[in-house]
């Protein structure tokens, strides 16, 4: 597999270790999607495996991160049961199987047990943030203060698809690592090498709906989003006087197996009203960037509080109604 | 996926089970945390394996190895069914295809195994620094020091029992075991064993040294320790107990001790503990203040509580210095009381601010600062 956009990340790190020059701290910050979490994995393996008890030596001439998938260090991080690996994300829910809203102090502070502690197995404790945007205040706060003092021999990687809001204080502890999205032409020819199989249409469609994002695209390539990708087509295009485009879609994208769909489609509107918008220009496009902006407040705030999804479904089809003829209107008002 | 084949007496699978299931954790979100690794080898051992990630305890018996290999499963599940099996039984284990059957006599149980590969192993390398201590002179390190240790998590480097060896002007060379939480210390000061010289100093988790005391109470004999600045390693008999340390500076916990206290009250252990632990009884649960007033000949303890009125006790004792009166937390008090084994025990005083001294002797390697109460 080839890490589409990783590169300069990626020489950056290496450098870094190469030259013995390693950060404790990295920010790996960009849009979601790209990779930064994936990223972060590939780099703890490839600490973990240096100064292993089994090969003590380290590799301080590395020109990838590629080739530690199967090490014995790997194998234990899979099964989280490596001594010096942490990973914090929003923990499930084992009932309802749902992600919590945030992550927790108590979460931070046990992985802080890490850093109090000598290692066993490798030479570096590595704890990985995915995401640091989804820490809770308190939480954040116990991180920084492991930033603020870590113990030799400890590497931080710290996802954000938000780095403006994260504390200054935390941001300023880390290196950062800028992932970029990228462009549709890169994109497209990705997908074609990824997906052999797949015809020009589907590349097209699913370059569309990535918006620079790889994971998006191949997060997108099994789930059945079809047909919500055409009513979402028609309801700009067309508008939908009767609500029937609206109303089908909040009764499908509600229901309790269609969770992943829904999470899509929360990501995919406020995409497609920047698209719209950056079609435009003028008034319209003034208009559909107040849509957007609405778009992803509702978008992300049914994450963190969860509220009625068909409403939200609705709230968003609303938003989302007309805008290729809001864009063109806009052409029409620039042109006369 | 490995397979394997042994036959173990219950008996000795019961009993090591018992030791390497008590570091798994009870509740245990990560599967093969939850597993005992076990090793059959060709020579006709087997080794069981369990861990926590801080520490793990390796097991070695005997068996008859038809098929030697490595399988994960159930520590839980396998302790409880070596358990209930029928007492003076073999057990054979077998594992095949991602499953290990365990038959004895009639009954016959197909336990979920997980790979090997995913169970991490504190590799048995070298550690720099090896010694032996008899077993009992760890016991005595262990008890004489482990109600002192600190569970307050921020001052994580309180949270063990600090090794270190030293050249003590008038004993020698010796090896210093001590636990504080900032308001007492213990210290077990022992002649340095062969092999500790230039040992780094290491702190040994609250952990570790509740799981080798409980393998120490089926042990006699040398415990071989070998040690480096990251790990220690405890080889008691069949089992070897590995363990990492905590990652901080233990302070310099000499500064505490005083050596000019010259107010000397010698007192029969018993007798004070039951006046301490009496009077205490009325002592407000957050502070369990008691009050000690020192005179010629005895002591005055006594409690006053706003809600639960007063209580006073006099011990008779030896003592010569002008009278004086200190203030102590009785729970602190008594713990420390309670590891005096002789007759007498001496407490060491200065004034009311002042940290006192107790120790049973200037012979005794057990020695204890105990920080005073405002009363």
């Amino acid at each position: 597999m080839t890490w589409l956009g990783h590169e300069a990340a990626e020489q950056a790190f290496l450098d870094a270790w190469n030259g013995g020059r390693m950060h404790h701290a990295w920010l790996l910050a960009g849009p979601k999607g790209l990779g930064k979490a994936a990223f972060a994995l590939r780099a703890a393996r490839f600490l973990l495996a240096q100064g292993s008890a089994a090969a003590d030596a380290e590799d301080r001439t590395a020109t990838t991160l590629e080739g530690f998938d199967d090490s014995a260090a790997s194998h234990l991080i899979d099964a989280g049961a490596h001594p010096e690996f942490k990973r914090l994300e929003r923990l499930e829910n084992e009932k309802t199987g749902s992600l919590a809203r945030s992550i927790s102090v108590d979460q931070v502070r046990a992985a802080s047990a890490l850093l109090t502690s000598t290692t066993s197995i490798s030479r570096y404790r590595t704890i990985i943030v995915d995401s640091a945007d989804d820490l809770e205040a308190a939480g954040a706060n116990a991180l920084l203060k492991s930033l603020e003092e870590p113990p030799a021999n400890t590497i931080f990687f710290l996802v954000s698809h938000n780095s403006g809001r994260l504390l200054p204080t935390i941001r300023s502890r880390c290196r950062l690592l800028n992932f970029r999205a990228i462009g549709d032409d890169v994109m497209a020819s990705w997908l074609r090498e990824t997906m052999p199989d797949a015809g020009a249409d589907a590349i097209a469609s699913l370059t569309a709906l990535a918006g620079g994002a790889p994971a998006r695209a191949l997060r997108f390539r099994d789930s059945d989003l079809a047909s919500v990708w055409r009513d979402l087509e028609r309801l700009g295009e067309q508008g939908d006087a009767d609500l029937s485009i609206t109303t089908r879609l909040s009764q499908s994208l509600s229901l309790k197996g269609a969770n992943e769909s829904y999470e899509a489609f929360l990501e995919l509107a406020p995409t497609l009203l920047s698209r719209a918008a950056r079609a435009a220009d003028g008034r319209g496009a003034a208009l559909l960037v107040d849509r957007w902006r609405e778009a992803s407040r509702i978008a992300s705030s049914a994450i963190a509080t969860s509220p009625d999804k068909a409403l939200t479904v609705f709230e968003l089809c609303r938003l989302l109604t007309h805008r290729s003829d809001m864009a063109a209107l806009s052409n029409q008002f620039a042109a006369g | 996926m490995g397979s394997m084949k042994a036959t173990i007496e219950r008996a000795t699978l019961l009993k090591s089970l018992g030791h390497v299931q008590s570091v798994v954790e009870r509740r245990n979100t990560i599967p093969i945390l939850s597993n005992v690794l076990i090793e059959a080898h060709a020579d006709g051992s087997i080794k069981l394996m369990a861990t926590d990630l801080d520490l793990q305890v390796v097991e070695t018996i005997a068996a008859q190895v038809e098929t030697p290999g490595t399988i994960t499963v159930s520590a839980h599940l396998l302790f409880e069914i070596a358990r209930k099996l029928k007492e003076g039984s073999q057990v054979l284990l077998s594992a095949a295809d991602s499953k290990m059957l365990v038959q004895s006599g009639q009954s016959r149980f197909n336990l979920p195994t997980l790979p090997r590969d995913d169970f991490p192993v504190i590799a048995e390398g070298d550690l720099g620094t090896n010694f032996e201590l008899p077993a009992q002179t760890l016991v005595q390190i262990i008890d004489r020091t482990k109600f002192a240790i600190s569970t307050e998590e921020t001052r994580y480097y309180l949270n063990g029992i600090f090794l270190h060896v030293a050249d003590d002007d008038s004993a020698g060379p010796v090896l210093k075991a001590a636990a504080t939480d900032g308001h007492r210390l213990a210290r077990v000061t022992v002649p340095r064993p062969d092999g500790a010289e230039g040992m780094p100093d290491v702190i040994v988790p609250r952990k570790c040294v509740a799981e080798l005391r409980k393998l120490l109470d089926e042990s006699d004999g040398n415990v071989e320790v070998s040690l480096s600045a990251s790990k220690i390693r405890f080889t008691l008999g069949h089992a070897i107990l590995t363990s990492k340390l905590i990652d901080g500076t233990f302070p310099d916990y000499n500064r505490v001790i005083p050596t000019g206290n010259d107010k000397l009250l010698k007192i029969d252990p018993k007798a004070f503990m039951e006046g301490v632990d009496r009077v205490a009884t009325i002592a407000s649960e957050k502070t369990r203040a008691v009050k000690m007033a020192v005179d010629h000949g005895k002591v005055t303890l006594s409690v006053t509580s706003p809600e639960n009125g007063t209580a006073s006790e006099e011990v008779p004792g030896e003592y010569t210095s002008d009278s004086i009166e200190i203030g102590f937390n009785a729970r602190y008090l008594l713990d420390i009381l309670a590891q005096i084994e002789g007759d007498t025990v001496e407490l060491h005083l200065a004034d009311a601010a002042a940290p006192t001294l107790i120790r049973e002797g200037d012979k005794n390697p057990a020695l204890y600062v105990l920080m005073p109460m405002r009363v």
